[in-house]
């Protein structure tokens, strides 16, 4: 009862993820001067400065789960393990991000430029899997619809990174403020990592014997390692949580990533816009630990003439598998040097004003995530309501498999600017029906005239 | 970072009611896990089933053979000659007219001469020298009456290593009156050259002294000297001589042929056997061996076959004493005896009775006396090959196990499903069955319903000798009811019964070296994981 009630927790884990790295297709309307170059820093503010709220400036919490809902899987209270099945994608994510905003500030000059800076700390996951690996552990490996199938687990693989971001930026026009560029340089120092940098490999048991292959290339790195001798994954994260002891003496990685965009204005009315956001790696030298299968593995048991020597010995066999495949992911002796790319970004899209108080957005985003990428195009109408009140809405085609319904408010109070919103209201009145979970909130204090683009158009 | 963490531990929240008032379906997977796997060759299966001394390649075709060898017996010098501690005493007394000669000073001048048997064990022998390896020969007198004594002590028949008789001396001077004087000499390299008086070795012993007036004590009639010599702990280097027909009696002593030793019954026909009685004889004299007796038993059955052999063994000795050992065969075949009905009721032991007796053509010539050295033996060997050329048929193998069985701890296991998959190379089969007893031996269950063919007999050609393995799947399962049944074994029996090809048809197999077996052993475990 207890491991069916740990796999029900497992499995709505994955329903009711916490949060997510969807495209947060709001940014590209987002007038708080702390963030609106997220999306694209050809974003300028026209403020004279600005200063994000420290600890609060800014708060992005997205959390998904790709695969299945709870209203698909649970029927009357009865979780359904064939309904999770029949649900799941033949790749499944469960995809985690959140990103504080610790500091920022910015300023312009001369009119033209603008210049931003700040912190931020950023955690970022995924956790992938094959319907195929669902189904070999709901079904077991001795199943008749598994045995003597090759199931493909490739893409299975457990990501993680957490690390500090110190970054600065400008923003400038050109041709008459036609066409705007922006940059920002961010600087990045690596906290912890867990990256599966390779994973395409299958499983196959002979339905004759009962012999267990593994075949394919899985590569995996951690800093995580305490102990580089013993490669005991235990043992790692037990050693890596000791540090946080001393966080002075953290072993940290180093990197950088760039953000590039630019926005073009056709007419008046109609903007094109680019971007290619948080484009870097980051390095890790100081206790790391690879693991690798290389090739093919056949695991068939023990010798015979272990089991006869010692008849005892028959769980032993059991034992001896674990010990086999756990074997089969062989350490690389010796501590190596690994990167991992930051998670980038491209977006392409056009902004259209329709009036003065109303626009569309229309955006193809392609996002990375340790090694794999979604596809996402996103349709978005802003509607001002004065000067006071912005709101925002439209939908969003995750992956081009999951509609989501982006909705947030942008609240303009003398000095004070707030934003709210969410990628996907749905979860906030049906959660069971979605597993895309998203909130975000920005808020700045801004000073000096601000001509920010669409307030000018407010004020005319 | 509180902040995300608040974030997601709201989501949990969320959905932490629905979690408890969740319900799952029963969970049954199915674990498909290799257990054991294995090739076997011929080395791995017959020294497994036999931990044979050996396994032979028999021939130049790859014929196996199984090899059993044993020491039937082994003798040395000490089983059969002995040359025990000796002593013999000899007092010396004074008559009247001795003791007033000495007291008016005239003094007493007198010898004499003893002969002395050397003691052997057996007694008889005809000892012409012994040369020795260790030992002591000690002299001692005693003086009784307080006169001048002066003398001396020869044995012409002990020579010491330069072959000088052995000579004491007597002499009273620094010796006190009631002590006795010891004198010791180490036989080492010593020679003994006793002189035949049939049916004694003698040696010789010549005593030769003088005694002269003390003024101080008057002689008196009487004991005067007492004199003793003895060979204590003799080692022979050794011994040349006529021994006679001394009997070699030695103990009923058998070789055990472990290939049966769980068989019960069945028949097993060679084509061939092999019996050698390995010989190698340092004995300088001729032995006749009498074997009383070859046969092998079934102790299970009672099956009991003699082996019909020839008599009269006899082999010549060792021809010189420095000499190589002599190694002789006697060899027990098909052209001699009856050697394969010996093994045909599967036995367990093949018993020996052997007896010999030396010289058995009485007295060698006088040049070709017998010898034994301190190192010399006789030694007899067992060397039984059985080339595997032959069939085997309803051989019964029972093998009981001690053991208790629990299954408490895999209540989230349905069943098990073991299933064993073997490509046997090797042409014989084997049905098993296992049965579970409780401690007063009743039947609680059993493997599997009847006993079952786990492993089939490779296909031969017409020379016995195989061409495809015999493919054979067998599924044993152990379900909670099974299981329940088993939760008080205490015995395990295994019961088998093995086969070659068409055994039935008496059609002869060959087992050769290039011979394996594939056997794979892996379970399914049927999983009920309830809510």
């Amino acid at each position: 009862m207890k491991m069916t009630k740990t796999i029900s927790l497992l499995v709505l884990l994955f329903v009711s993820g916490t949060t997510l790295a969807q495209l947060n297709s709001t940014y590209q309307f987002d007038d708080i001067p702390g963030s609106s170059w997220l999306g694209n820093p050809a974003f300028v503010g026209q403020e004279k400065f600005f200063i994000g709220f420290p600890g609060l400036n800014a708060l992005d919490v997205n959390a998904a789960h790709t695969g299945f809902t709870f209203n698909k899987t649970v029927e009357n209270d009865n979780l359904k393990f064939n309904k999770v099945l029949s649900e799941l994608n033949d790749a499944n994510h469960l995809l985690f991000s959140t990103r504080l905003g610790i500091l920022n500030g910015g300023f312009r000059i001369n009119q033209k430029w603008h210049v931003r800076f700040g912190a931020q700390l950023v955690t970022q996951a995924r956790i992938s899997y094959s319907k195929s690996l669902f189904d070999l552990i709901y079904k077991g490996n001795g199943h008749p619809d598994i045995i003597g199938q090759n199931l493909d687990l490739s893409g299975l693989s457990f990501n993680s990174l957490s690390y500090t971001d110190f970054f600065a930026g400008a923003g400038t026009s050109f041709l008459n403020e036609r066409l705007f560029v922006g940059a920002n340089l961010h600087y990045l120092n690596g906290i912890a990592v867990a990256y599966t940098e390779k994973s395409e490999f299958s499983i196959y048991t002979d339905p004759d014997t009962y012999d267990i292959s593994v075949n394919g290339d899985f590569t995996y790195n951690t800093n995580l390692a305490g102990d580089s001798t013993t490669f005991d994954i235990a043992q790692d994260i037990e050693d890596f949580a000791d540090q946080f002891q001393d966080p002075q003496d953290l072993p940290i990685g180093r990197g950088f990533a760039v953000d590039l965009g630019a926005r073009f204005k056709l007419t008046d009315q109609l903007e094109i816009q680019a971007a290619a956001m948080n484009v870097g790696a980051i390095k890790f030298t100081e206790n790391t630990a690879t693991y690798e299968l290389d090739g093919s593995f056949t695991y068939q048991g023990v010798d015979f003439d272990d089991l006869i020597d010692n008849p005892d010995s028959t769980i032993t066999a059991f034992e001896a598998l674990g010990d086999s495949i756990s074997d089969a992911f062989t350490a690389v002796n010796g501590s190596s040097d690994f990167a991992v790319p930051t998670n980038s970004q491209f977006t392409l899209a056009a902004n259209y004003a329709i009036n003065q108080t109303n626009d569309l957005n229309v955006m193809f985003a392609h996002q990375r995530s340790f090694n794999h990428g979604f596809n996402t195009m996103s349709l978005m109408y802003r509607k001002k309501f004065g000067r006071i009140l912005w709101l925002r809405g439209g939908a969003q085609y995750f992956d081009f498999n999951h509609v989501l319904i982006p909705v947030g408010f942008q609240l303009n109070a003398g000095p004070v600017q707030f934003g709210l919103g969410t990628n996907n209201i749905i979860a906030a009145f049906a959660p069971t029906k979605t597993g895309f979970f998203t909130g975000h909130v920005q808020l700045a204090l801004r000073f000096g005239k601000d001509r920010g683009r669409n307030i000018e158009v407010a004020e005319e | 970072m509180k902040n995300s963490l608040f974030i997601v531990a709201s989501f949990l929240l969320l959905f932490s009611c629905r979690v408890d008032e969740l319900k799952v379906e029963d969970w049954k997977p199915i674990a498909a896990i290799p257990l054991a796997y294995s090739n076997f060759d011929v080395y791995d299966v017959l020294t497994r089933t036999d931990s044979l001394d050996e396994l032979l390649v028999f021939g130049t075709d790859g014929l196996m053979a199984l090899n059993y060898k044993g020491e039937l017996f082994s003798l040395g010098l000490d089983e059969i000659l002995d040359l025990p501690d000796q002593s013999i005493s000899q007092p010396l007394s004074f008559s009247e007219s001795e003791a007033d000669l000495i007291d008016s000073g005239i003094g007493l001048s007198s010898s004499f001469n003893i002969d002395t048997p050397l003691e052997t064990d057996p007694e008889g022998i005809r000892i012409d020298e012994i040369v020795m390896l260790g030992g002591s020969f000690e002299f001692t007198y005693t003086i009784i009456q307080d006169e001048v004594f002066s003398g001396s002590l020869t044995l012409s028949n002990i020579l010491d290593a330069n072959s000088n008789p052995l000579s004491f001396v007597i002499s009273s001077v620094d010796t006190e009156v009631g002590i006795p004087e010891t004198v010791s000499f180490d036989l080492t390299g010593a020679s003994i050259l006793p002189a035949w008086e049939d049916p004694d070795n003698v040696l010789n012993i010549d005593f030769e002294f003088d005694v002269t007036d003390n003024p101080d004590n008057d002689a008196i009639e009487g004991d005067a000297l007492d004199i003793n010599i003895s060979i204590l702990q003799p080692e022979m280097d050794y011994i040349v001589g006529y021994f006679g027909q001394i009997p070699i009696n030695t103990d009923r002593d058998s070789v055990s042929i472990r290939i049966f030793d769980n068989g019960l019954t069945g028949t097993f026909a060679l084509e061939e056997a092999f019996i050698d009685l390995n010989i190698e004889n340092s004995f300088g004299l001729p032995v006749a061996f009498d074997l009383t007796e070859v046969s092998s038993l079934n102790l299970d059955s009672g099956e009991e076959t003699d082996l019909i052999f020839p008599n009269d063994l006899e082999l010549q000795g060792q021809a010189t004493l420095n000499g190589p050992p002599e190694e002789a065969v006697f060899a027990f075949d098909n052209n001699n005896t009856n050697v394969i009905e010996l093994f045909e009721p599967s036995p367990k032991t093949i018993f020996f009775q052997l007896n010999a007796s030396a010289n058995p053509n009485g007295e060698p010539p006088i040049d070709m006396p017998n010898f034994i050295k301190h190192d010399s033996r006789l030694d007899v060997e067992i060397d039984v090959l059985l080339p595997l050329n032959g069939y085997a048929q309803d051989l019964l193998f029972i093998d009981t196990l001690s053991t208790e069985l629990s299954f408490d701890e895999y209540a989230e296991i349905d069943s098990l499903e073991f299933k064993l998959a073997s490509s046997n190379g090797f042409p014989i089969s084997a049905d098993a069955q296992i049965l579970f007893l409780n401690e007063n031996n009743v039947l609680l269950d059993s493997l599997f319903t009847h006993s079952t063919a786990v492993f089939a007999s490779g296909d031969i050609n017409a020379d016995g000798i195989v061409e495809n393995p015999g493919l054979t799947t067998v599924f044993a399962t152990l379900d909670n009811e099974k299981a329940a049944n088993l939760d008080s074994t205490e015995q395990v029996v295994i019961r088998v019964l093995a086969n070659t090809t068409n055994s039935s048809n008496q059609q002869i197999v060959r087992f050769m070296e290039d011979y394996s077996m594939d056997v794979r052993l892996g379970v399914k475990i049927y999983g009920n994981i309830e809510q």
